[in-house]
This record gives structure tokens, C-alpha cells and sequence, in this order.
């Protein structure tokens, strides 16, 4: 292999990042696959899984990923079969198709790390193998797919046929491993890389009208395929609108370039939309078929373009016939006459436009029309033609791009550094003096856009949950079918907005507990039938923001959590001293959150080492969340995971003690008070506890936790901050609480990363240092004295 | 960061270059202290603007951290790791900013003598009679003409393992 330039590595980043969302997105759907029998369900997944593998296929190949190009070309004829015939499908075939998806994943992920796909090769040909085989049932069923595999020429006899037969046999799409001209890589590579062409191109015109197409060819391609779904009834023309642009944008800049062979295609093209958007040709099938034959034939001439070649004038003009032909009913006259060789394509295009401007004459000659009313709907049709376009913004066309995260990260510290600058220009004696009015209001203007600046940034990092949700579908999916169970996953405000960062160390929880609720929670269909309930288990996985939180409910309607079972396991391993009575349900529930906890008595492959729960706690402690379960025996148990929305800025209760200030996030403070003595009493051992109202809580000093030397000790003199955390409750006795401000969470100097009882440091407002308590784990504390107590 | 901190900008060569054999040197006591130019980041003369933050449960020389353009970076007090005799700060006290391993640090001095060039056959190696736990922060003794330079080791400055070490004890007293 020679040395991959960082240009190339750069691309692969990119591909890969991009497969992998759009695996992500894909796989959750390919899984329904397995349930449904809708005709029109499994035609519209089986495109978006075609076209998935279909860009895979040319990115990998331009990108010389040669393993994972052929697994994706298998795994494209294969899908090909359905698309042309959705009755074919049956869900035995998923499982090769996930194969092949978990085997691109590996590879996907070695080429991020080594920039290639080596060493997958066996599994990639037992792929092939298999993919194969299937393909040969199927062709072996129905007998009439001996074209599947056939490349380029295949057109030529299927056009013919295609003319002949009213319904004809849609030709093979993207099975476009290059016709003749030899030496050309593979002639339809991931639009997006053409815009790197290994031959330097002399004429700039060219190289921008190249990129432009292509993303052209992209929008024009996604709206057919949302055409196709949408069928001919729905009200498409934002569609058509989008792809008659593409195309005539295309015209434009071809014939700008005298590039005529792609500018009578796409010409042809636009003539065809136009002619469905005034209700003359309807979009079907085969419809899409033929325009996406047009779209592959224009980015292949493109791609031979970008590399110095000429376009396959061949190919332009099969196409173009085609086209042609369909934009007229292929029973007609002009389509049999261009079959047999008698007229030329170009000559019945324009006795059709012909006929076409005359048949107002027609119709006023039969006596069913008046001339004005031609005349008017001539005019109608005239002004209709103008506006369309413009009224509509593309709805497709992709208006995001591509940051990497550390730049998002850099971006955020500097908003963050200028807040802590502006605040410390904004509160600087100086301006407090009367002659500077203005600039103190200047000041405050700036106040403000910085503020928006700093929301802005941090929006950036906000992503939805779906990625991390559309994982779970895969997961519930394998789960159940390993245990045999079934499971329905319903999911709820996937949309909902999330930290980035966020959402990564959200991943693993949601793991566990989606695991768990099939595993634990979901009893076996023939139990829930005895139980009453439907045979298939419903687990409800919802996200939605609660205040500063986003909430993460799953629901299940299984068996519930059972007292006396987790009471009795608790007890065996020491969790509970006594008999546990006293405990609340709450209680007894928290308790499968420990570590070493297992109900479970055997131990599968899938969960019930007793690990996951107390590895989920930990990781919500971490994102400064918590977790709260209800559960009712026989009806089922809800997980709630509330975690703050963003892990960079928090709302703190600045607080002080000696010289230093310490911050704790709010949300977990209770109250703040100034204690009486006579609310405090002092145990045997030194504990001292305060009376609130109600409760006993125990009180922590801080200055004695970290030695610190204050002159504050007298709890009367200081303050106390009522601290719930975990469900526990208990007081921080501090020298004095600064106020609350939003701070910006900075990790400890990596030497100081084992101190104890702090989460992190923040600059405030003076350019001081300040130490981030972290309120779960003193909370400890106190239960460990307590315990010992 | 490193680079940014630099105040000559120079390329990778002409640094090693131009580095070779200088010392940041600077007094403790009685002695003078030299560290390898390339080491150091940059100084910073301490002032009230500049307050160190004390960090509960670290060792005695680790004074706390401060804010260093908006990177908080942990500051060493010298005279406390090398077990001197302790001295107010004042207005002459410089931060002498330092990449250990990776990792910025600031190092409390009383104040910065110059930059030093002393070549390596200058260099003895540090005293083998000297048996305190205090040798191993010594690289070697550069000499001059007019003087003596105890020449740091670096990287012990830091002790990671000491903290962790210190850490554990506090943790079980």
C-alpha cells in the first residue's frame, strides 16, 4: 500500500463519519424490515438501504477501501431484487444484510484508525458468499432477474423491451461497473468525493461546474426517491419543483460550458418534469427508474469530465431515447417508430411539441373548447410555469456542514475566556465613574451580544438524541430475538436537544437499561398471555427537557420489580442489615443500582453479572444526573434518568471558605439558612446535626474536610447549605455564600485530578480560581458516618 | 498552548539551536538555581491580579492553581519543595511557567536572575555524597566563570507519584 497523503486520510475521515450516521440511521429501519409486510414500508426501506450501500460502494472505491466496496456491490444486488419486487422480500433475509452492515461497521473502523480495510477479507468473501446465494434463490424463484448482474450493455435490450411493453422491466439502476471505456475507475464514486479529482483540470469553469452538478445530482436524486414514495396522488410539486431545478441548473451551466451531450439530457429531463408537473405524465416507477438512470448517466459523464475524459456519448444517448420514449406513452406511434430505427428520438420530440402547442386548435376545432378559454389557459400555464420556481426554497438541500469537535471545543473556551474578560471589564471601578456614561452603556451592549454569542456557541454542540435512541433498536431487537422474547420499542422526542458530549456518555446507560428492561423486565410471551397482557412486550423509550434537565423515561410493561425478591438478595449479600422493612419501595428499588447486585440467578451473555446497574449510576452520577426508578409488580417499572443539559455551564451557588471560593450546582441545593444553635445537636462521636423542621441532617464542615485554617467555625457565624443529592439529604457548613452565577466547568490540572470531593474548577468573575464541589460525593460521606454511627 | 506562551517565535530547528545550553536561572537562598531554557514557557510576574487558589489535600509545595489567560494551571512553591526556609510573596515573586511532561505548570521563585550559557563539558554530574531525598531534583552543577548553578531536573518538580502517595495517605488518616 503506498502512503496515504493526508488529504486521502482526511476524505476517509469523512466517509467514514458520514457510512456511519447514515448506518445508524438505516439499521433501525432495516430491523422493522423483519416485522412488516406492507409492500410499500419494505419498497421505501429497501431504497434507503440501496442507496445507502449504493454511496458506500462508490466512496469505498474511490477511496481504494476495496473490501468494503465489494461486500457493498453484493449487498447492493442483492437489494436490488427488492426493489424491483418488494413481494420477493422476507424477513430471512435481514439477518445477511446486518451481517453485512456490523461487518462494514469493523471495517469502518479500522479505516478510521489505519486508513484501510485489510484483514477483513475472509470475513468480506464469507459475506459475498452468502449474499450470493441468496441473490441465486431468489433467482432461482421467479426466474426473470438473468439481467441482475449484467453491466452496461444491459440497457440496450431492456430499452427495447421497455418500449415494447407497456409495464416494462425497470433497467438495472446503479449497476454501473464501467462500460467500455476501459480504464476509467469505477464510474459512479460517492458524489461528494468527486470534488477532489486526481487530474488537475485546466479550465476552473469546469472543475466548479463539476462539484456543482454533483451536488445538483444529489438534491435531484434524494426528491425522486421522495417522489417515489410520496406515489403519483400526493401533492409532490415542492419535489418536482426541486429535481426540474437541478436539472435546469445543470442545462444552464452545460451550455454555458458547451457541454452538449449533458445539456440535451438534462434538457430532456426538464422537458419530461415539466410535463408531470402539468399533470400530463404521472410519476410512477417507472418514472423514477429512467430519471434515475438519467441522474447515474449525468454523474458519470461528470466524473469522466473531472478526469480529462469525454463522456460516453452512448450512454447519453440510450438515455436519452429512453427518456423519450416514457415522456410519451410507449404504446404511441413515435415510440414503436423509434424502436424499429424509422425516426430519430429528436424528431419525435418535436412532432410531440408540435402536437403538443395545437392542442388547443385540436379541441377548439372539435367544438369542446372556446378559443378564449384556450387562450387563458394558455396563459395560466404560461405565468404558472414562471412562478413555480421561485416561490419555492429547496426543502431538501442540506444546510449543515461539518465541524470537527475539538474546533467546537476551542470555539467554546474563547466565548467562555471573553465572558470572564467582559465581566471583568464590565465591573471595573473606572466605569462607575459619571463621566463615562457612554461607555458603560457600550459596555452593556456588548454585555448582551456576547451573551448571545456564548448561547449560540453552546447551541452548536446541541445534537438530538436519535442517534443514541436509533441505536437501541438494534439492541432491543437482538436482545429479544436471543431470549425469544417479543418486544415492541416505542420511541418518543427523539428530537430533543442534548450536549453532545452528552449523548456519547448517555450511550452506555441506555444500553444497559434497554437490556435490562427485555432481559429482567419483559416477561415471556406465553407469561405476559397468562398474565392478561398482549404477547409482545412494549418498552417506551421518550427524552424530553425538564427545566435544565433532559429526562430519559424507559418504560416497560413487564413483571415490575419485586420487594421481597430484591429484599432477599440485598439481605444474601449484605446490602441491607436488617430485615429491610423500613425501607420505602424507593428504597428497595435503589438497591439494584448497587454494585455486586444481581437478581438474575443465572448468568447470561447478556446481562445479570451483576455489573450493568451500578456501572449505569456511576456514569449518570458522572454527567451530575440521577436516576429514579418506579416499578408495580405485574404492571412494569419506568427508569428515569435526569441529567443536566450541558456539561460546560452550570448554574453554581458560589460559596466561601477561608480565602477560597467554592461552587456547587444548584440544582442540587435545597436551601441556604444561617443555623441557631439551638437547631444543632452534637452526638457522642462529634456528629453534629441540624433540625429541619422534620428531619435530622447531618452536617458536614468544609473547612474541616479540607483542613482549611477560617476564622468561621461557630455554626451560628456561618452558613449552611441543605444539599440533596442521590435522595439523600444532609448540610454543608460553609463561612459565607457568595451568590449564584452561571459558570463555565473547567477540569482540574491533570496532577490534581485526585483530589477529593471536586468535579472540576471554573474562573469567575475577578479572574480567581474557583473549586467545583461535587455534591454526590460528599453525600457519601455522610453515609459512611452515618454507618459507622 | 506551548507555542503561544513562547515569546520569540522560532522554528523547531533554530529552537533546538538557539536553546542548546541556556539556562533560566534564579536565586533560592544562597544558591543559584538554573533550568533548561527549553522547558520554560514563559514568566509571569506575580501580582494581586494573579491570586493562587488553594487545592485542599495536595502536598505542601503545591501552593494551589491559578488563572493563566483562562488555562488553569497548578503553581509549585520552589522553596517548599526543596524544604528552604518559607518567604512572603511580594511584588518581585515570578510564576516561572514550565511543560513538565506535558503538563503546564507554574513554578514560585522569589524572582528571575537572567538566562546563563553553560556548555555541556561545563556540566558535572550532581554530588554523590549528598545522600538528602532533595538529590534527585539536581540534573547536574553548571559551572561559570564567576559562579555556580544548581541545574534542575524537571521532571521530578512535578512528583505525580508523590501526590498520589500523599493523596492516599490523607485519605486513610
Amino acid at each position: 500500500m503506498t502512503q496515504i497523503s493526508e488529504d486521502q486520510q482526511e476524505q476517509i475521515l469523512e466517509f467514514v463519519s458520514e457510512i456511519t450516521d447514515m448506518l445508524d440511521s438505516v439499521e433501525p429501519t432495516l430491523i422493522n424490515l423483519g416485522s412488516t409486510t406492507d409492500a410499500e414500508d419494505i419498497k421505501s426501506t429497501v431504497n434507503d438501504i440501496f442507496r445507502l450501500f449504493h454511496s458506500m460502494k462508490g466512496g469505498a472505491g474511490f477511496l481504494q477501501l476495496g473490501t468494503i466496496e465489494k461486500v457493498t456491490h453484493s449487498a447492493e444486488n442483492l437489494l436490488q431484487h427488492f426493489r424491483k419486487d418488494p413481494s420477493t422480500w422476507h424477513s430471512d433475509y435481514l439477518e445477511v444484510l446486518m451481517t453485512s452492515c456490523d461487518v462494514i461497521r469493523q471495517m469502518l473502523d479500522q479505516a478510521k484508525e489505519e486508513f484501510h480495510d485489510k484483514g477483513f477479507e475472509n470475513e468480506a468473501s464469507d459475506l459475498i458468499t452468502q449474499l450470493a446465494e441468496k441473490l441465486k434463490t431468489l433467482t432461482g424463484e421467479s426466474g426473470a432477474d438473468s439481467v441482475q448482474n449484467e453491466p452496461a450493455k444491459a440497457p440496450n435490450i431492456e430499452s427495447a423491451k421497455a418500449s415494447a411493453n407497456p409495464a416494462p422491466e425497470p433497467p438495472p439502476l446503479f449497476d454501473l461497473p464501467a462500460p467500455d471505456t476501459s480504464s476509467s475507475p469505477p464510474p459512479a464514486p460517492e458524489p461528494k468525493k468527486v470534488k477532489a479529482p486526481k487530474t488537475p483540470l485546466n479550465i476552473k469553469g469546469l472543475e466548479s461546474f463539476v462539484s456543482s452538478t454533483d451536488e445538483h445530482l444529489e438534491t435531484a436524486e434524494g426528491s425522486i426517491l421522495v417522489l417515489e414514495r410520496l406515489g403519483g396522488e400526493v401533492d409532490n410539486e415542492e419535489y418536482l419543483q426541486s429535481v426540474l431545478r437541478s436539472f435546469h441548473t445543470i442545462k444552464g451551466n452545460a451550455g454555458f460550458l458547451g457541454l452538449a451531450l449533458i445539456e440535451r439530457l438534462s434538457h430532456k429531463a426538464e422537458t419530461v418534469l415539466e410535463e408531470m408537473k402539468d399533470g400530463k405524465l404521472t410519476f410512477d416507477e417507472q418514472s423514477t427508474q429512467v430519471l434515475l438512470e438519467v441522474i447515474d448517466v449525468l454523474r458519470e459523464g461528470t466524473v469522466a469530465l473531472a478526469q480529462g475524459q469525454q463522456c460516453d456519448a452512448k450512454r447519453f444517448e440510450e438515455t436519452e431515447s429512453k427518456l423519450v420514449a416514457f415522456s410519451s406513452n410507449p404504446t404511441l406511434l413515435g415510440n414503436i417508430m423509434v424502436e424499429m430505427g424509422a425516426v430519430k428520438p429528436k424528431d419525435i420530440e418535436e412532432a410531440l411539441d408540435h402536437q403538443r402547442s395545437s392542442l388547443g386548435n385540436i379541441l377548439v376545432k372539435m367544438g369542446k373548447a372556446e378559443p378564449k378559454d384556450v387562450e387563458k389557459a394558455l396563459v395560466t400555464q404560461n405565468t404558472r410555469q414562471k412562478k413555480a420556481p421561485a416561490a419555492r426554497p429547496s426543502a431538501i438541500k442540506a444546510q449543515d456542514i461539518r465541524v470537527s469537535l475539538d474546533k467546537l471545543d476551542k470555539l467554546i473556551d474563547l466565548v467562555g475566556e471573553l465572558v470572564i474578560s467582559e465581566t471583568m471589564i464590565a465591573h471595573h471601578p473606572a466605569l462607575e465613574s459619571n463621566e463615562l456614561e457612554d461607555l458603560r452603556n457600550m459596555s452593556r451592549q456588548l454585555d448582551r451580544y456576547i451573551r448571545d454569542l456564548q448561547e449560540t456557541a453552546m447551541s452548536m454542540r446541541m445534537v438530538p438524541v436519535s442517534s443514541v435512541f436509533q441505536k437501541m433498536v438494534r439492541v432491543v431487537h437482538d436482545t429479544s430475538r436471543k431470549l425469544e422474547k417479543k418486544v415492541d420499542l416505542k420511541m418518543e422526542g427523539e428530537k430533543t436537544e442534548v450536549d453532545k458530549t452528552l449523548v456519547e456518555q448517555v450511550a452506555d446507560p441506555l444500553l444497559h437499561l434497554i437490556r435490562n428492561a427485555v432481559d429482567h423486565g419483559i416477561e415471556m410471551p406465553g407469561d405476559r398471555e397468562a398474565a392478561g397482557k398482549s404477547g409482545t412486550g412494549t418498552i417506551r423509550l421518550e427524552a424530553q427537557h425538564v427545566g435544565n434537565e433532559v429526562w430519559i423515561i424507559i418504560d416497560d410493561d413487564g413483571k415490575g420489580l419485586s420487594r421481597d425478591v430484591i429484599l432477599g438478595k440485598a439481605k444474601e449479600k449484605g446490602l441491607v442489615a436488617d430485615s429491610g422493612e423500613s425501607l420505602t419501595d424507593e428504597e428497595v428499588w435503589k438497591l439494584i443500582l448497587e454494585p455486586g447486585f444481581s437478581t438474575k440467578e443465572n448468568v447470561t451473555d447478556l446481562s445479570g453479572r451483576g455489573v450493568g446497574m451500578d456501572v449505569v449510576k456511576q456514569n449518570i452520577e458522572k454527567l451530575r444526573g440521577s436516576i429514579s426508578i418506579e416499578s408495580q409488580l405485574g404492571t412494569g417499572s419506568i427508569f428515569t434518568l435526569k441529567i443536566p443539559l450541558t456539561l460546560t455551564i452550570i448554574d453554581g451557588l458560589l460559596i466561601r471558605v477561608a480565602d477560597t471560593s467554592y461552587a456547587l450546582p444548584t440544582n442540587t441545593i435545597k436551601e441556604t439558612l444561617r443555623p441557631q444553635d439551638a437547631q444543632v445537636t452534637k452526638t457522642m462521636d462529634g456528629t453534629e446535626m441540624l433540625r429541619l423542621r422534620e428531619k435530622m441532617l447531618p452536617i458536614l464542615r468544609l473547612h474541616d474536610l479540607y483542613r482549611l485554617d477560617t476564622d468561621i467555625t461557630q455554626l451560628s457565624k456561618g452558613m449552611i447549605l441543605v444539599i440533596e443529592q442521590s435522595d439523600q439529604m444532609f448540610c454543608i457548613f460553609v463561612d459565607s455564600v457568595l451568590g449564584q452565577q452561571q459558570i463555565v466547568v473547567k477540569g482540574l490540572p491533570e496532577s490534581m485530578s485526585g483530589v477529593p470531593h471536586l468535579s472540576g474548577c471554573t474562573i469567575l468573575g475577578d479572574g480567581q480560581v474557583g473549586l467545583i464541589l461535587d455534591a454526590n460525593s460528599l453525600s457519601k460521606i455522610t453515609t459512611q458516618s452515618r454507618a459507622r454511627g | 498552548m506551548a507555542e503561544e506562551a513562547l515569546e520569540i517565535p522560532l522554528t523547531p530547528e533554530e529552537e533546538e539551536d538557539t536553546q542548546e545550553g541556556k539556562f533560566l536561572t534564579f536565586p533560592l537562598e544562597n544558591s543559584l538555581y538554573g533550568i533548561e531554557i527549553r522547558y520554560v514557557l514563559e514568566v509571569v510576574i506575580r501580582s494581586n491580579k494573579i491570586q493562587i487558589t488553594q487545592v485542599p489535600h495536595m502536598p505542601e509545595y503545591t501552593k494551589g492553581v491559578i488563572n493563566l489567560r483562562g488555562k488553569v494551571i497548578p503553581v509549585i512553591d520552589l522553596r517548599a519543595r526543596f524544604q528552604l526556609s518559607a518567604r512572603e510573596y511580594d511584588d518581585r515573586t515570578c510564576f516561572v511557567v514550565v511543560n513538565i511532561q506535558g503538563m503546564t505548570t507554574g513554578l514560585i521563585v522569589d524572582t528571575v536572575a537572567g538566562v546563563a550559557t553553560i556548555a555541556k563539558s561545563d556540566i558535572d554530574p550532581p554530588p554523590q555524597l549528598d545522600t538528602s531525598a532533595q538529590s534527585r531534583f539536581i540534573a547536574g552543577m553548571g559551572k561559570t566563570i564567576e559562579t555556580v548553578y544548581i541545574l534542575l531536573n524537571v521532571n521530578q518538580l512535578l512528583g505525580k507519584d508523590e501526590i498520589k502517595e500523599f493523596q492516599k495517605m490523607e485519605a486513610s488518616k
